[in-house]
């Protein structure tokens, strides 16, 4: 491209058109999110004060019941896959959460889930707690608890 | 009012950029700082060549290739590692000897893609290198620049406009944070939820990101607590980034914004505990000494 093809009005709209391509993509294909696209809505849904989450707790592995329910996330790096982020836990623990919640096909879900789990024969459960972030994250303390479905690892 | 609005005039980007090309100052100040980008990708790519170990030692059930790497689906997973890695490396390379032309500037873009695709396949995005990616593709529409003195002055002209296109890109990038923000406050304001305008929405946001990814700041702990101290964080910041929709606009007001964004970020690590180091450098390059801002007579 010859630099001296465009005058400067048309260069710098150009430009101008090209930053504000980027949004709109963003902010257009916002559920896909395509590679680079990116709204940077980060932080704009504030919690809500009471919650509902999913939860999964390993129950044994090995062959061998564990002296207590571990939760999946507090097990990251011991029990776990190495090198998947803290937020991929929750994601594949919510969206294995919903396909049994709507009646859907699960297994894929389920699937993803049992991938962040070393231990092949591992069993675990699916819980769904209800908690205030705040005091939850203060005193560790669960307003209600319920528990949903318990699992034998089916899946490398 | 009429006063006000030729001081604005006088000190908007497009006037810097129309009486700094007069000169060459500006030009070439803003060419060595497209060198000094190239070199810091060079930086990362030697980073990411001597952490290639790790990726190589990645699960790779966990790897979706993004659309970009769609070859990935025919090579082996070690293979298409090392490629992108290699590649990565002799682009960086390219740019930061011969950043003077567009298809060097070219090839480095396409193994900074290619890079950012490959990390942001397993699972979830490398958001960081969004701005990375958009400075180099901005920077491949600078014109040829030989020597800032002796070409046309339309020539510095478009050198000056695609610099700060790259730095509207910065901008843009809180412009969009904080439009988000301001949006869906509203929304749950008006839906009767929490938003940030209640001074509970910092500790909430603290909390539930904690709890989510089993982390913790340094001050989550005193944000939790002290919910208002936190509020006026959140809040300062939501107003901080709207303001780039004006600031932008004023380069004699990048300095200090600069200051004020990376300080935004040194709070969000030491309450929320989240990294975001690519700013660091980008901003420090773009906006604490911007061409831009250089002086020129009225």
């Amino acid at each position: 491209m010859r630099d001296s093809l465009f005058s400067y009005k048309t260069y710098l709209a150009v430009l101008i058109v090209l930053l504000l391509a980027y949004p709109a993509v963003a902010v257009y294909e916002e559920k896909d999110e395509p590679f680079f696209f990116f709204t940077w809505f980060v932080f704009s849904r504030v919690p809500a004060p009471v919650q509902t989450s999913p939860e999964i707790r390993l129950l044994s592995v090995g062959g061998k019941n564990l002296p207590a329910p571990v939760s999946l996330l507090d097990a990251k790096g011991t029990l776990t896959q190495p090198g998947i982020p803290s937020p991929e836990f929750m994601r594949r623990t919510e969206a294995f959460a919903s396909a049994l919640k709507e009646g859907e096909d699960s297994s894929t879900a389920r699937a993803l889930v049992e991938s962040l789990i070393i231990d092949p024969t591992a069993s675990y459960e699916l819980i769904e707690l209800t908690y205030s972030p705040i005091a939850y994250w203060k005193t560790g303390a669960i307003m209600s608890e319920r528990r949903i479905a318990s699992f034998t690892k089916a899946h490398e | 009012m009429n006063n006000l609005t030729a001081y604005i005039k006088k000190q908007s980007a497009f006037r810097a950029i129309d009486r700094l090309s007069e000169r060459a100052d500006a030009t070439r100040l803003a060419d060595t700082y497209v060198a000094a980008f190239y070199y810091f990708v060079l930086y990362l790519a030697f980073s990411s060549f001597f952490g290639l170990h790790l990726l190589l030692s990645r699960p790779v059930s966990n790897f979706d290739p993004a659309a970009i790497l769609f070859w990935a689906a025919y090579v082996p997973y070690d293979s298409v590692a090392v490629f992108v890695v290699a590649f990565f490396l002799f682009g960086a390379f390219v740019g930061a000897l011969g950043y003077r032309l567009r298809t060097f500037r070219i090839v480095a873009l396409l193994g900074i893609l290619q890079y950012h695709a490959f990390i942001s396949s397993f699972g979830a995005r490398d958001h960081g290198w969004i701005l990375i990616g958009a400075v180099a593709f901005f920077f491949v529409l600078l014109p040829a620049l030989p020597d800032a003195e002796s070409v046309p002055a339309i020539v510095r002209k478009k050198f000056l406009a695609a610099f700060w296109a790259a730095t509207a890109f910065l901008f843009m990038v809180y412009m969009l944070a904080g439009t988000g923000k301001l949006i869906v406050a509203f929304e749950q304001l008006f839906q009767g939820q929490v938003s940030s305008f209640s001074f509970q929405s910092a500790a909430l946001h603290v909390a539930d990101w904690s709890i989510q990814t089993g982390s913790a700041g340094l001050l989550s702990a005193f944000v939790v607590t002290h919910p208002f101290i936190g509020w006026l964080g959140h809040f300062g910041i939501m107003c901080l980034q709207l303001s780039c929709f004006i600031v932008v606009f004023f380069p004699r007001l990048y300095r200090v914004w600069g200051v004020l964004l990376l300080s935004a970020h040194l709070a969000i690590f030491l309450a929320m505990d989240i990294a975001f180091v690519e700013p660091a450098f980008l901003i420090a390059l773009f906006l604490f000494a911007s061409p831009l801002a250089l002086r020129f007579p009225e």
